[in-house]
């Protein structure tokens, strides 16, 4: 009878403590009328936030051996700025590979960052805190482990909206997010004495701030589906009409004339033109996902980009120098190919 | 763009010509609408005399072919040649409704 009180007991230690963060996560996934992020990113996030998790851990222990005195402090604001920074590897690799290119996806990738790392922090608490009722649980469960998610997915999203609204590159493209994770970190840790209060910034603020965010980023993406894809098909147009010449594509590799062989500029043509329909091929999956329909996997995609290689090979490395202008290459442009390269459905 | 809707049976072909771009492409979405109220489930578009097709026609296309999907009817896409064939292949729209090469092909089918 005993024995079995006590199961059930942990039972519900262990959901408190970490299944709301997961619900969460799934549901903003579920969100995503896109489908914009894998599975498979979603597992490599969580995956990367434990390991940042257990870095922090290990880092922090040192830290409070060196200060013994001083642990309330380093708390408050020592560790926001190690575990913040610890879960920003992630996310900054994600959008300076261009993995993730809209607000959405990196709210959730950057959710699932911080998940990872609260599932972590909370099994060794679920360890070292045996003792604690069930209050404890709410406020790490809901509390804490939502606002690891939700501090994350914001320093995300502000970096997202950065590199989308004004082009910034390098630290001054990630240093405001991962500042303002730091921050409402820190504050959420400060507030700790008045579990309520924390308990509903992180239930009632991260899920307001996401709902806003993937509002504005599913505007955008519909904006940027429509007007990108427009212009691909222009130029697809223009290559098969008879007055490719006369265009600003057309002129400029007639321009190229005397630098490069007619066989070279003919692959650059070719270049081009499997660009901008694999572009195409990218935005028709998302129309797809749009509708709510689903996509079936492109059996044609892998010989598109073995053909990719080939052209970018026989062109070679001067040659891409010259044709780079007519190539569009931006983040969400590199977005897309990931995706293809990768076959996500 | 103009369209011209001429019912065959049960069926309905809806022959489109001009532009689809993203201004006419609203004109499409109401018309097949009415269509499918008017009781038809299976519209065949003929896209023989359409030169362009633009993100808002496909848009259109899409959210038909899943309205007639609920309802147990199906969209079929005929004559599409030149850009709007190669667009219609290459974002593979096709996986959603098939090309026919003619609307009697289209017909035939079921």
């Amino acid at each position: 009878m005993i024995h079995s009180s006590l199961q059930s007991g942990d039972v519900l230690r262990f959901a408190l403590a970490l299944l709301p963060v997961l619900l969460f996560l799934a549901a903003l996934r579920a969100l995503d009328s896109y489908k914009l992020v894998s599975l498979r990113t979603v597992l490599t996030s969580l995956a990367s936030g434990a390991a940042a998790a257990t870095v922090c851990f290990g880092f922090n222990t040192f830290m409070f051996q060196i200060f013994p005195g001083a642990q309330d402090q380093y708390a408050r604001i020592g560790a926001p700025v190690v575990e913040e920074c610890a879960k920003a590897a992630f996310w900054i690799f994600l959008i300076a590979t261009a993995r993730v290119a809209f607000m959405a996806d990196s709210a959730i990738c950057g959710f699932a960052v911080g998940a990872g790392f609260a599932l972590v922090e909370n099994i060794s608490y679920l360890h070292l805190l045996v003792d604690r009722g069930i209050g404890t649980w709410i406020l790490r469960g809901l509390g804490t482990a939502v606002m690891h998610g939700g501090v994350a997915a914001l320093g995300a999203t502000i970096s997202v909206y950065l590199l989308e609204s004004r082009q910034w590159r390098g630290v001054r493209l990630f240093a405001p997010g991962l500042l303002a994770a730091i921050v409402l970190h820190s504050l959420f840790n400060q507030s700790l004495q008045y579990p309520m209060l924390s308990l509903l910034g992180a239930v009632v603020g991260v899920p307001l701030v996401l709902g806003v965010v993937f509002y504005l980023s599913e505007r955008s993406l519909r904006r940027w589906l429509g007007g990108k894809m427009d212009r691909d098909i222009e130029i697809l147009n223009m290559i098969g009409s008879a007055r490719f010449q006369q265009t600003r594509v057309g002129a400029y590799l007639m321009s190229l004339q005397g630098a490069f062989p007619p066989e070279l500029r003919g692959d650059m043509l070719s270049l081009l033109q499997l660009t901008i329909e694999l572009s195409v091929r990218a935005k028709g999956a998302l129309l797809i996902r749009e509708a709510g329909l689903e996509v079936a996997p492109d059996p044609e995609v892998e010989s598109i980009f073995a053909e990719l290689k080939y052209l970018q090979k026989s062109i070679g490395p001067t040659g891409m120098l010259a044709i780079r202008p007519l190539l569009s290459q931006t983040p969400r442009d590199l977005w897309e190919l990931h995706r293809l390269a990768n076959g996500v459905r | 763009m103009t369209i011209e809707c001429v019912p065959v049976g049960n069926k309905v072909v809806l022959r489109v010509s001009g532009r689809m771009d993203a201004e006419s492409a609203s004109q499409f979405e109401p018309e097949c609408e009415s269509c499918i109220a008017k009781g038809f489930t299976t519209l065949l578009v003929d896209l023989g005399e359409v030169t362009y097709i633009s993100s808002m026609g496909l848009r259109s296309f899409v959210a038909i072919a899943k309205k007639l999907k609920e309802t147990g009817g199906s969209l079929r896409v005929c004559r599409a040649s030149g850009l709007v064939r190669q667009v219609f292949e290459i974002t593979r729209l096709t996986q959603i409704f098939p090309l026919h090469e003619t609307v009697e092909s289209a017909l035939a089918e079921g």
